[in-house]
């Protein structure tokens, strides 16, 4: 028997159930309410958050912020990962004593000693999500890499290969899918925190045009900013899910 | 004073395990045999129980793992880094999947610093069975498709021994006799030695010039037997009353030993 739980119903009928809802609830229903806008009002508000909240200029901001941090991040994780994979090393243990404090301490925390430290900086915004999106990938790498089976370094150290390049042309490969699959999950995590570290420091990004929207009570232009946010993040997950699948979607045997 | 140089000589090997209490566990003990180096080349079996310590002999032989006591020679030279001259295959062979086969070929080529060489190469994957396949990714593949990949890097770099770690236990019977037949091939063609491990006492008379008797708890080699090869390419009726009075004698050498049951004999 198929039960609603094992059918595979489209995300998308849902969403058009939510729409649908959404517009005869609070277009007819309860127009004037405290809990969401009319749809009449959201769609008038686009041309606001344009005009009056600068939406443009900084959602621009927040999303090369995000999406340059996590490249760098990326890269430069790549340029050292000889080293990084390295076993019983003390940058090992120094790695993995970041991964006991990331359990303890949110990244937010972070977020807010650096705004302490440099509340007018133009580029403290792209440091935070930069480290966040470092500390992360690296902390996923040790990880990664000490769950690849035995049997690939086994394989090719037997062919003759030297552990530099059985770290950088074996592990690295073997750890790339799941680290990749790790920074989609990264994305959407590195968006919350930046919306919530630009909301506290105000200056550009999402996170002040929030905080704008909030000051003045005006709740359609949040709602249009968020559902604006949510398409720009889906977009960002779909072409990085596209880039796992074509370039590394292979499974280890 | 022999003074000929074996190709391969394990010499007083032994190797101790330690648990987390600090109990001392001997995996071998004083394992010794020489692998001579022929002109046809040659199959040497290790016929033991599970977890008798083969694959931890095999890892020794080949430098990657050390011995607690012992040496391994190779060509009457200690050998204890891995250079290409002995290659291990493990149980799970294992494929680099996000290259294709080709790639693996040329990895393994690149590893013992030749250059990629397309001739080669094709020679290589042809000498496996898989030139219909040279631009195919392992991934999803089956163990079969991935052992003749590990077999083709082997070769790539030429080595002196290629150490095969049970490596046909877990496959399907007829991949399994497909691919001991590619072994046998090469040996004969490519002058190759190979040195297996197995419990499988049909595999190991079919496949083996030699045989050596590895017993458990600890591992230590109690035994050895020639197979005569022209009796196990001779006719039908020839061949299967040689295997069955080989059978039957390891069998005995074997429960002598009191490890008969922990050594398949079925067929």
């Amino acid at each position: 028997m198929n039960s609603l739980s094992s059918s595979k119903i489209p995300v998308g009928y849902f969403l058009l159930i939510y729409l649908f809802l959404w517009i005869v609830l609070f277009e007819f229903v309860l127009p004037v309410n405290k809990f969401l806008p009319k749809p009449s009002i959201v769609v008038e508000s686009f041309s606001d958050l344009i005009t009056k909240y600068n939406l443009i200029k900084h959602l621009i901001s927040s999303v090369v912020v995000i999406y340059l941090s996590m490249l760098f991040a990326y890269l430069l994780i790549a340029a050292m990962r000889s080293a990084l994979i390295k076993k019983k090393n003390i940058l090992n243990d120094f790695i993995m004593s970041l991964e006991w404090f990331s359990e303890y301490v949110p990244g937010i925390a972070i977020g807010l000693i650096l705004i302490y430290w440099f509340p007018d900086s133009n580029y403290i915004e792209f440091v935070f999500a930069f480290a966040a999106s470092f500390a992360s990938l690296l902390i996923r790498l040790q990880i990664l890499s000490s769950k690849v089976p035995e049997s690939y370094s086994l394989a090719a150290r037997s062919l003759g290969m030297k552990e530099d390049k059985i770290n950088s042309k074996i592990i690295w490969k073997a750890v790339q899918p799941k680290l990749t699959e790790h920074l989609i999950s990264l994305h959407f995590y590195l968006w919350s925190m930046l919306i919530a570290f630009e909301y506290i420091k105000g200056g550009s990004g999402i996170g002040v045009v929030f905080r704008n929207t909030l000051s003045f009570n005006d709740l359609s232009a949040m709602f249009s900013a968020f559902l604006l946010m949510g398409l720009t993040i889906f977009t960002g997950q779909f072409f990085l899910k596209k880039i796992k699948e074509k370039f590394f979607n292979w499974s280890l045997d | 004073m022999n003074s000929t140089i074996s190709l391969l000589e394990v010499k007083d090997l032994s190797k101790d395990f330690f648990s987390q209490a600090g109990a001392k566990l001997k995996v071998l003990e004083n394992i010794n045999f020489k692998i001579d180096s022929t002109e046809s080349g040659c199959l040497t079996t290790i016929l033991s129980p599970f977890s008798a310590g083969k694959t931890t002999l095999l890892k020794i032989i080949g430098a990657l793992e050390s011995p607690s006591a012992g040496s391994v020679f190779l060509k009457g030279k200690e050998f204890k880094i891995t250079d290409g001259k002995v290659v291990y295959i493990p149980q799970k062979p294992s494929s680099f999947p996000w290259w294709n086969v080709e790639e693996n070929i040329g990895i393994a080529l690149n590893s013992v610093g030749k250059s990629f060489n397309n001739s080669l190469v094709d020679e290589i994957i042809s000498l496996v069975g898989l030139d219909s396949y040279p631009k195919h990714i392992p991934h999803n593949k089956s163990k079969g498709f991935r052992f003749r990949i590990a077999l083709g890097r082997a070769l790539a770099v030429d080595p002196a021994v290629i150490l095969l770690d049970d490596c046909f236990s877990a496959m399907e019977r007829e991949t399994r006799n497909e691919l001991q037949n590619l072994v046998s091939k090469l040996r004969a063609s490519r002058k190759l030695f190979f040195l297996l491990t197995t419990s499988d006492v049909l595999e190991a008379i079919l496949l083996s010039d030699r045989i050596l008797y590895m017993s458990k708890n600890p591992g230590r080699i109690f035994g050895e037997m020639i197979i005569e090869r022209q009796k196990i390419n001779s006719s039908s009726e020839k061949r299967d009353a040689y295997i069955s009075a080989v059978k039957n004698e390891i069998e005995q050498v074997f429960a002598k030993e009191n490890i008969v049951k922990t050594i398949n004999f079925s067929d």
